[in-house]
């Protein structure tokens, strides 16, 4: 596991991260968060947030596949894998830019201004253009 | 497994879950008996279908038939279940996966014959843009390994993108429901429930006067409706107490 990056890095290339899944419209990208007790003030009342992101994929061989046929396995890209950890006090700050990163990058979403205008001008005509 | 139907509801049930399961430090260091408070368990309407694993250790035998399942050692054992080696053993994650989902339509066998025919030119374009050929999907799971509670909520609208990832800052900060600033405060979590049981009994009588007239017919479905949505609700958390059973003894 690589380092912790910091707060900067981390927003770097999770824009890279979900910009290129969105892209790419194919894939996933998984965010998870959940306390975390540094070592050294274990005391402390409440804790620091770790922050992970990952694209899902996996170095290790489907282990139903890897009998079957080996170019899979071989052709599996590298992992993605970005962690940070953000400290009680920089919590607000991180997390709105985090929602900004996130709501930039995720536009593989359904927009919602174009969503309304089609539906309430005529739903014909947004789905054609959709589709 | 179920999803929650609302954003406020899954916000305000993983709020729930964080107060009443109080994850501090404090919790792992005294860890030796697994004991929830369970004067703060019984607040919230989900945490107590998450008692019984946790009572399993106290059980006398394998005998029992919840058993087979549970990874929890015997009561004898005072370290952590294997199934714990978080980063903190109390600690409840919460993962936001934004994800494509598989196309039923090949989009890998549409670009194949484009160098035979000309006219699938175009169609190798529309995997480059996003919008067209699928809509993503995001998300939202709260776990607490140590109850096995998880709930979930799944949106494919951007625009509540923002307004999730802040209040999950929130929920990270460890704000209760209240502080989360929901805009509908009783329309998720403990209110919903007290809606549940009245709706299913509308639900019971709404046919029969639905019948009388056009105005009783909406009324009557709208009731419907919503006493089914509501209903699915209720057994969406029956299932989800089974399983968190299920989760939490694997």
């Amino acid at each position: 596991m690589p380092a912790h990056l910091n707060h900067e890095e981390f927003f770097t290339s999770l824009t890279t991260l979900l910009t290129t899944t969105s892209q790419k419209a194919r894939g996933s990208v998984y965010l998870t968060q959940k306390p975390w007790i540094n070592a050294d003030s274990p005391e402390q009342q409440q804790p620091a947030i770790l922050i992970r992101a990952t694209d899902g994929n996996t170095s290790a061989p489907n282990p139903k596949k890897a009998k079957t046929d080996k170019k899979t396995t071989a052709a599996t890209t590298k992992k993605v894998k970005l962690s940070t950890v953000v400290s009680p006090e920089e919590l607000e700050a991180f997390y709105a830019r985090y929602a900004e990163v996130c709501k930039a990058g995720m536009t593989g979403l359904k927009k919602r201004d174009r969503s309304k205008k089609k539906t309430a001008k005529g739903k014909a005509g947004g789905k054609v253009q959709k589709a | 497994m179920p999803y929650l139907p609302t954003p406020q509801a899954y916000l305000e049930q993983s709020a729930l879950l964080l107060q009443a399961y109080p994850d501090a430090v404090r919790y792992s260091q005294r860890r030796p008996n697994p004991s929830v408070p369970s004067s703060t368990a019984h607040q919230a309407p989900k945490p107590p279908h998450s008692t019984p694993p946790l009572f399993l250790p106290h059980l006398p035998s394998r005998s029992s038939t919840l058993h087979p399942n549970t990874p929890h050692p015997p009561a004898t054992q005072p370290h952590k279940p294997t199934h714990q080696l978080t980063s903190r053993p109390g600690a409840q994650k919460i993962t936001t996966k934004y994800t494509f989902a598989h196309a039923t339509r090949s989009s890998s066998s549409a670009t194949n014959p484009q160098t035979t025919q000309p006219d699938p030119a175009p169609q190798p374009q529309t995997p480059q843009t996003p919008e067209k050929p699928r809509i993503a999907t995001l998300t939202l799971k709260t776990f607490h390994p140590e109850s096995g509670i998880c709930l979930k909520y799944r949106t494919n609208k951007g625009a509540e993108v923002g307004r999730l990832i802040s209040s999950l800052g929130k929920l990270a900060a460890g704000a209760d429901v209240a502080g989360l600033g929901l805009g509908l405060p009783g329309s998720g979590g403990g209110s919903s429930g007290v809606g549940m049981g009245a709706a299913d009994v509308e639900m019971g009588d709404a046919p029969p006067p639905a019948s009388s007239g056009v105005a009783g017919a909406v009324e009557g479905g709208n009731e419907a409706a919503s006493s089914a949505g509501a209903g699915a609700g209720a057994g969406g958390k029956s299932g989800k107490g089974k399983k968190k059973g299920g989760k939490g003894k694997r």
